[in-house]
């Protein structure tokens, strides 16, 4: 037991007042702090290969990969592998997605269509996406059909489960308010209905995004003639490493990049929510 | 103090034999009533008793079983913007500015510079007209009570329905807000009917107070004093012990020996 300091008393709000103005340090460096540990971890690694505590055999430097990557761009190798790769995943969002949201958003405005079909969505819903792939390949060959079909059934289900629940969960007492205002059908669904179910569209959407570059690269390494998943299969046949390292950091980058995008759409459609509200 | 000729803007309302049933359970039992022109009543009684069943049905929420509803001679339908019904929570769109909840009580479409000017309206008649652009989170309980208040006047209806709109707020914020409605049912003249548990608001606010038991008009009580009513008043007071009494009663209606209380049933 530390002794108490009988002059001790907590700070009051008067004493906060009379301080200078001053944000907490986390706050005031909160553009890069969060970028501090992945750079140390570069920076330790670099370190540790250059004085041999990491064989470059099985982990290429940082350093390396960055000229690797330089390299790759030059060529024009780089962009030609990442957008095709981004295209593919763009794509099948945009297909997977937009069936995911439409039939969630049937089940969740009508009974009838929930009891027909929410049952069977659930049942197909519990096979691994990854178990299909023997049925893909045979269906539609190892093509970009192939391929678009595995990440477009991967982000349906999280979109549809979020967008059918959200719309289910909105407050019965709004709706009734709604309904007592004399709102249209169209105005209910557009004023009550869609904005209380948007943070749950929102979760399901987070959550897609995940699976979409999971499945991805599964897709990718399947057989593609370009992409990231190509580019990192074809690496590993010539042992280069640093392009292996390279795609998966890549990956890692878009994965980041597809979250800031989905947070910065959060901020300003939820911005009602305290919740979501900027800090 | 602006004195409008209440019945001139108010709603006519009757109620003819109206039932209401829920599977085999009556909660509502040929309930005939008539409300004045511009007249402001009170409806209390025991919790269950079918106060909120009968202002669904007087906003047109929900259909009686049998029986006649009128409303300036007119069945009730929901969306009728001449009614509005104010509900115990503000049930306020969490997602819109507080101006764009006022407009939600207008009818739809119209040019949006009047629709505009309309809600900034209402919006100073409950005294909020600073808080146009919040969004509900950041208003207190009490404020958000005052939006839905705007929402409901702002299509100027002839006939307001409150069911309980005061009962999540505390003792102090009620009686302001008690003052606020007295304040507008005198500036826009509509027919009143507030549901609530606190007699004494009943007393204080109405020109006649009802009790419902077991689905029927159990006593009436007009209350015959001029506002401003002093808080505290004996008339009042005794009249609220008089309607205490009729709601804690056992059985049917009751003949009251105080002067302005009428049988009915
Ligand atoms: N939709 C419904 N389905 C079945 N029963 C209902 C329904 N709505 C109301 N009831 C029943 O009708 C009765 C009256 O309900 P109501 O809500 O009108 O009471 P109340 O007088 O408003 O009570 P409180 O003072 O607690 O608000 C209750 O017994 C309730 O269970
Ligand atoms: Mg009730």
């Amino acid at each position: 037991m530390t002794a108490v300091d009988p002059a001790f008393r907590f700070p009051t709000r008067q004493d906060r007042k009379s301080l200078p103005v001053a944000r907490p340090w986390h706050l005031r460096h909160a553009a890069w702090l969060p970028f501090l540990v992945p750079g140390l971890i570069l920076v330790l690694w670099e370190i540790g290969s250059h004085v041999g505590l990491i064989s470059t055999q099985i982990l290429p430097r940082p350093s390396a990969v960055l000229v690797k990557a330089w390299d790759l761009a030059l060529t024009g190798e780089l962009f030609l592998h990442l957008g095709v790769s981004t295209l593919r995943a763009l794509g099948g969002l945009a297909i997977g997605g937009t069936l995911g949201f439409a039939l969630g958003l049937a089940n969740g405005l009508s009974a009838r269509s929930a009891l027909l079909t929410d049952t069977s969505v659930q049942m197909v819903r519990n096979i691994p996406i990854l178990a299909l792939i023997p049925l893909v390949i045979i269906w539609f060959g190892v093509g970009e059909t192939a391929r678009l079909f595995l990440v477009s059934i991967s982000v349906f289900f999280p979109i549809y489960i979020n967008t059918f629940h959200g719309v289910r969960n909105v407050d019965p007492q709004l709706i009734e308010m709604g309904r007592a205002y004399g709102m249209s059908r169209r105005s209910l669904f557009g004023k009550v209905i869609f904005p209380g179910a948007l943070p749950s569209i929102f979760v399901g959407l987070r959550y897609a995004l995940g699976l979409m570059w999971f499945v991805l690269v599964v897709a990718e390494t399947l057989a593609a003639k370009a992409g990231l998943g190509y580019m990192a299969m074809q690496a590993r046949e010539f042992m280069m490493l640093d392009v292996v390292v390279l795609s998966i950091l890549l990956y890692a980058l878009l994965g980041k990049l597809a979250d800031v995008v989905t947070r910065a759409l959060e901020v300003r459609a939820l911005a009602w929510n305290p919740a979501y509200a900027r800090h | 103090m602006l004195d409008i000729d209440q019945s001139a803007l108010g709603a006519d309302v009757a109620l003819i034999g109206v039932e209401k049933r829920f599977d085999g359970n009556t909660v509502l039992s040929r309930l005939d009533l008539t409300i004045r022109a511009g007249e402001f009543l009170s409806i209390v009684g025991k919790s269950g008793c079918g106060k909120s069943t009968l202002l669904r049905l007087l906003s047109g929420l929900d259909q009686p079983s049998s029986g006649d509803i009128r409303v300036d001679g007119l069945t009730p339908e929901d969306g009728r913007e001449d009614i509005r019904l104010m509900f115990q929570e503000p049930r306020l769109l969490p997602w819109a500015r507080v101006i764009d909840n006022v407009m939600v009580g207008l009818p739809e479409g119209g040019p949006v510079a009047e629709r505009h000017a309309r809600a900034e309206a209402a919006l100073r008649e409950v005294q909020l007209a600073d808080k146009a652009a919040e969004w509900p989170a950041n208003l207190s309980g009490g404020q958000r009570q005052r939006v839905a208040l705007a929402r409901a006047l702002v299509s100027r209806p002839r006939l307001l329905a409150f069911d309980e709109p005061l009962g999540a707020l505390d003792a102090l914020t009620r009686l302001v807000m008690q003052d606020l409605i007295l304040q507008v049912k005198r500036e826009e003249a509509f027919t009143a009917v507030l549901v609530t548990h606190d007699v004494t608001e009943a007393v204080a606010l109405s020109d006649r107070v009802i009790v419902l038991d077991a689905g029927r008009v159990a006593r009436e009580v007009v209350i015959d004093i001029p506002h401003p009513r002093p808080r505290g008043d004996a008339r009042l007071a005794a009249l609220e012990a008089e309607i205490l009494g009729a709601i804690f009663a056992e059985g049917g209606p009751v003949r009251s020996a105080a002067g302005g209380t009428q049988l009915s049933g």
